[in-house]
């Protein structure tokens, strides 16, 4: 039992980002180990106890001191400390530290987490705690203080098989006792469930530290720095990034491409955001619920997305485009950027992470009449989106490069768009894995000087140098492109697998950065999906996998816990009290129209029609009792008799027992020698010489009744 | 509901408890105020036991070996053992007929249903096993040829627990041959005034009409050795058993000759208390009668009666400590 509480509470590390890469698999492994073969603890030599606990001590001191963070150092204390308790017999104490000991796990992880399955592992935790706790309690109940067990010796319990144990068990357990539990449980479930409806939602999020005391790598790397590769890295996971709500799902573009990182600055293996933008969107700000987007056009009817966005993923927020008006759940301290239209959290945020956008712009191209004026006035404006690689030579090689395009191709951004990612698909095959031909100079210049197949980022990048060339302002933009429609939790999902790179090219005409997906095979779609329609789109990217079962469960539980106002929690507490009040209401107006009819019955006039009906009443009513009473009694017993194997279990046998318990329980009685006889019998005797089991119970009853009686 | 109680299980069972009847009542005539006494004696005939008792002398032992061998329609014979006793003179010896000129058995006292070998510790081991060995087998063997004894078969041994100079005590092994070790005790006050009001000094003269027979008697054991046991009762007499074996202040656990003993006992009880199924209290009865004397301390004792009593709290202890079935 302790094995499973340690096996339950050990699996919530994996879901936090704690490094303890090397404590999860041996305690898993020692857990296991306990269940499967429960001698082997005795081998282990006497100077490993002498020593584990002088070990544990500095192991958590060298942590603490050389990780400087207290609660990763805490957590790996814990591990250790599960560990220890696994690989030795434990005492009665012992097994109440272990369930302390998950139970810290649990709620760590719960708080950090804030996902279904902590609710489930909590379940399964508390039934586990209390079954063990049971069975400590029940091993106590003789009263006799059990000994410590001498080190390198089996107890007795470790040598059994499973089979004898669940035998024991099942000999020991008090099936109604066991029923009545298991119902106490359910009742738990149910209440807390009810609690959990109720209780106001704000605290749940923001008023637990605990997870602010991890600091967080980046799981997926879409950060300000991307080098070549990276992205194509994350397409690797295909865990769930976010997934969203959306209030029309007509409104969902057939291949949505979700923007979360703008980068400008060529570093020559990768792009970066430059140090400008970098500034203006790591500054602090005043922490905020709400704020106004660059999407002017306020449309009431317009749909509202919500995102649910897991953590680990970015501090950028992915978006589809302008919008109008962006909410929190609570105040959140972030930067908006007006020239590349992203938004960056301050902190990327420790656990699941909600936002709500109305009127998005799903368009394909980014309206962006700021950076259009902006740039006739002064027009190093754009000298950023404009910067080529440093060394002359490549420059040269570039230009050389754009003379293969025909002349006409250049006259406009859309056309020089439509061409050059012609012409890349020509050259280049796609593929996961980028090869590109060793030599000098640049990466990318090399790469498009040979055949040579890449991956999204490469066409990209090379499509933004090219397009900078010929003097259209041009940057990467990184996120993620398309999803699946969950059928289950009615949302729209989209994993790690989806993340993509992109290009934006600045359109004057249109004063719109215009989205081009130069990587082959995707340019088709990236048109499509300004008109798709939404049934059709959504219906051509449906998932039903278990994957999406589970998933849903996930969107389930975040629409459950993330609140944007306490509306939708009260209407759900009104509509449940609304029902209870229904159902009340409608049970005693029955009731009450039932003692109308009574009482209109009994005041009618009373004819022979009626006694003689109140009489076949009575008369088939003392039949089906006096048949209960000579049949189906006997014919019970004799299904329950047939139902048992050993005679110990035989409800006869038991009957008896009681009976004869009970007897000698009352004070100062004897039962009649006969009965006494019979019920020992009954008890102890051969089947065969068996009276008749119900007429000497009926006897035992009468003779008890008449000694209370007396 | 009348007809269906008591002894049901066939008319085997109504005549063996009207033969236990009269014969309780006919012992009781000679054996004054010990009917527990009486009680053991008839269950170990019915489990086809040996009765080993031990006590001072002059408290009936003899006198109960007698009024039972009295009682049955039986042969009754009395060995006194001394230190110069030889196993022949137990058994019998093969002597050399002049007149047939071969060897003929001479049976000894062994012969005969009912035993009584008194004070069985004073003689020596060999003669003490000769004995041993016909009770376990019911059989002599003299010169490659085996003579069954009588059936019924019962021999009465007594001992002197306190007088132990020039004695052999049993060991243990040939202890476990005995299905019970009882001691009598003294009578109380009214008992022995009436023991003293009477004529009789002289055991010959103890006037007591047989009241079975030997068919009889065989049918009592046959029926007490079909009493049913129930699976919590066998569980029961397991549990004692085991429990015995883990009892740290002994050297050695019952073993499961022991166990047996104790089931047939408790079926003999079961039996001469009227029932034909066994019932908790009949096991707890007899744990220490059968199980007492196949015990020994790890401790050592100052002598054979303190033994006794701390091996009878240990026993009852035992008991205490586990649960009847109910």
């Amino acid at each position: 039992m302790g094995a499973v509480l340690a096996l339950l509470s050990v699996v919530t590390v994996f879901f936090m980002d704690i490094d303890a890469w090397l404590l999860m698999p041996l305690v898993t492994v020692a857990a296991i180990l306990a269940w499967v073969k429960p001698t082997w603890p005795a081998l282990l030599p006497g100077f490993v106890h002498r020593l584990a606990f002088p070990f544990i001590a500095l192991a958590f001191v060298y942590d603490l001191t050389s990780s400087e963070e207290p609660l990763p150092a805490l957590i790996r204390l814990d591990l250790l400390l599960i560990f220890y308790r696994l690989i030795t017999y434990r005492q009665r104490r012992d097994d109440l530290q272990l369930v302390l000991l998950g139970l810290f796990l649990v709620i760590v992880a719960g708080v950090i987490t804030v996902s279904l399955s902590f609710a489930v592992q909590l379940l399964a935790f508390t039934s586990c705690a209390l079954v063990m706790l049971l069975a400590v309690t029940l091993e106590h109940a003789d009263g006799q203080s059990p000994k410590a067990p001498a080190p390198g010796v089996v107890p007795s319990w470790a040598r059994g098989t499973w089979g004898a144990h669940f035998s024991r068990l099942r000999a020991a357990t008090d099936w109604r006792l066991a029923g009545l539990g298991i119902l106490a449980f359910g009742g738990l479930v149910v209440l807390s469930g009810l609690l959990f409806l109720a209780i106001p939602r704000f605290d749940i999020q923001s008023s637990l530290f605990i997870d602010r005391l991890i600091s967080r790598t980046t799981k997926t790397g879409f950060s300000e720095d991307i080098r070549f590769g990276d992205v194509t890295a994350i397409t690797q996971d295909d865990s769930l990034a976010f997934s969203v709500d959306l209030t029309d799902s007509s409104a969902m573009p057939l291949v949505p491409y979700w923007r979360m990182v703008v980068l400008d600055e060529y570093t020559g293996d990768g792009f970066r955001l430059s140090s400008e933008f970098r500034r203006s969107l790591n500054g602090y700000s005043v922490p905020r619920n709400r704020v106004n987007g660059t999407n002017l056009r306020p449309d009431y009817n317009a749909p509202s997305w919500t995102f649910y966005m897991e953590p680990g993923i970015s501090r950028y927020l992915p978006l589809l485009g302008n919008f109008y008006s962006m909410s929190f759940t609570e105040p959140q301290t972030f930067r908006l950027s007006d020239q590349l239209r992203i938004i960056a959290l301050q902190r990327e945020p420790p656990k699941m992470f909600a936002y709500r956008t109305w009127n998005m712009d799903t368009r394909s191209e980014l309206y962006d009449p700021t950076f259009a004026l902006n740039r006739r006035e002064n027009p190093a404006v754009a000298a950023v989106f404009l910067t080529l690689p440093e060394s002359a030579q490549d420059q040269a090689r570039l230009r050389e490069l754009l003379t293969e395009l025909k002349p006409s191709a250049l006259a406009d951004a859309r056309r020089f768009g439509a061409a050059t990612i012609d012409w890349l698909e020509d050259l280049h095959p796609y593929a996961l894995v980028s090869s590109v031909p060793a030599g000098d100079g640049d990466t990318l210049i090399r790469w498009l000087d040979s055949e040579a197949s890449g991956h999204c980022e490469f066409f990209a990048g090379s499509f933004v140098m090219l397009a900078r060339a010929a003097g259209f302002p041009a940057r990467v933009v990184t996120g993620f492109r398309g999803g699946t429609w969950n059928d289950f939790s009615g949302s729209f999902m989209v994993r790690n697998s989806h993340a993509h790179a992109w290009a934006e090219v600045f359109d004057e005409k249109s004063s719109s950065w215009v989205r081009f997906d130069p990587t082959p095979g995707n340019q088709a779609l990236s048109n499509l999906s300004e008109q798709a329609d939404g049934a059709t789109g959504l219906s051509a990217v449906r998932d039903q996998s278990w994957q999406a079962r589970l998933d849903s469960l996930r969107v389930f539980w975040y629409r459950r816990i993330v609140n944007f106002d306490l509306q939708t929690q009260e209407q759900l507490v009104s509509s449940t009290k609304q029902f209870f009040q229904a159902k009340s209401q409608a049970f005693i107006a029955w009731t009450d129209s039932r003692m109308e009819a009574l009482r209109d019955w009994v005041t009618r006039p009373w004819d022979l029609h009626r006694w003689g009906m109140i009489g076949g009443l009575m008369v088939v009513g003392g039949l089906l009792s006096w048949g209960w009473r000579r049949l189906g009694a006997r014919w019970w017993l004799t299904v329950r008799r047939h139902t048992r194997r050993s005679t110990d279990q035989d409800p006869v046998r038991r009957e008896a027992s009681r009976w004869l318990q009970k007897g000698a329980r009352q004070r100062e009685f004897r039962w009649p020698e006969a009965v006494a006889g019979d019920l020992l019998r009954l008890r102890f005797g051969d089947t065969p010489s068996w009276p008749d089991p119900l007429k000497v119970f009926r006897a035992a009853r009468r003779a008890l009744r008449s000694h209370r009686d007396r | 509901m009348g007809a269906m109680s008591d002894f049901v299980a066939g008319s085997a069972i109504t005549d063996a408890k009207a033969a236990i009847a009269k014969l309780r009542a006919n012992m009781k005539r000679t054996i004054k105020g010990k009917d527990d006494v009486i009680d053991r004696a008839i269950v170990c005939l019915l489990a086809r036991g040996h009765l080993l008792i031990e006590d001072l002398p002059g408290v009936g032992k003899t006198t109960l070996a007698y009024s039972l061998a009295r009682s049955l329609d039986t042969s009754f014979s009395r060995v006194q053992f001394t230190s110069d006793l030889l196993p022949s003179d137990v058994t019998g010896v093969a002597i050399y007929d002049e007149t047939t000129k071969e060897f003929i058995f001479k049976k000894g006292p062994v012969f005969a249903s009912i035993v009584l070998a008194d004070e069985i510790n004073r003689a020596t081991p060999k003669t003490q096993s000769a004995l041993l060995e016909v009770m376990d087998r019911g059989k002599v063997t003299i010169d490659g040829e085996s003579h069954s004894v009588d059936l019924p078969f019962m021999v009465f041994a007594t001992q002197n627990p306190v007088d132990y100079e020039g004695t052999f005590p049993l060991p243990e092994s040939q202890m476990d041959r005995f299905l019970m070790r009882i001691r009598m005790g003294y009578p109380q006050g009214e008992d022995e005034i009436q023991i003293l009001r009477a004529q009789t000094t002289n055991y010959d003269e103890i006037a007591l009409d047989p009241v079975l027979t030997r068919t009889e008697i065989a049918q009592l054991q046959q029926v007490a050795s079909q009493v049913f046991v129930e699976d919590s009762v066998l569980n029961y007499i397991l549990r004692i058993v085991a429990a015995t074996r883990t009892e740290s202040e002994f050297k050695a656990g019952i073993s499961v000759r022991g166990g047996l003993a104790l089931k047939h006992a408790a079926q003999a009880m079961a039996l001469t208390r009227g029932r034909d199924f066994v019932i908790p209290d009949d096991v707890t009865d007899l744990v220490l009668p059968t199980l007492g004397h196949r015990l020994s301390l790890v401790r050592p004792t100052s002598d054979a009666l303190e033994e006794r009593r701390a091996i009878g709290v240990v026993l009852k202890r035992i008991i205490e400590s586990l649960p009847e079935p109910q």
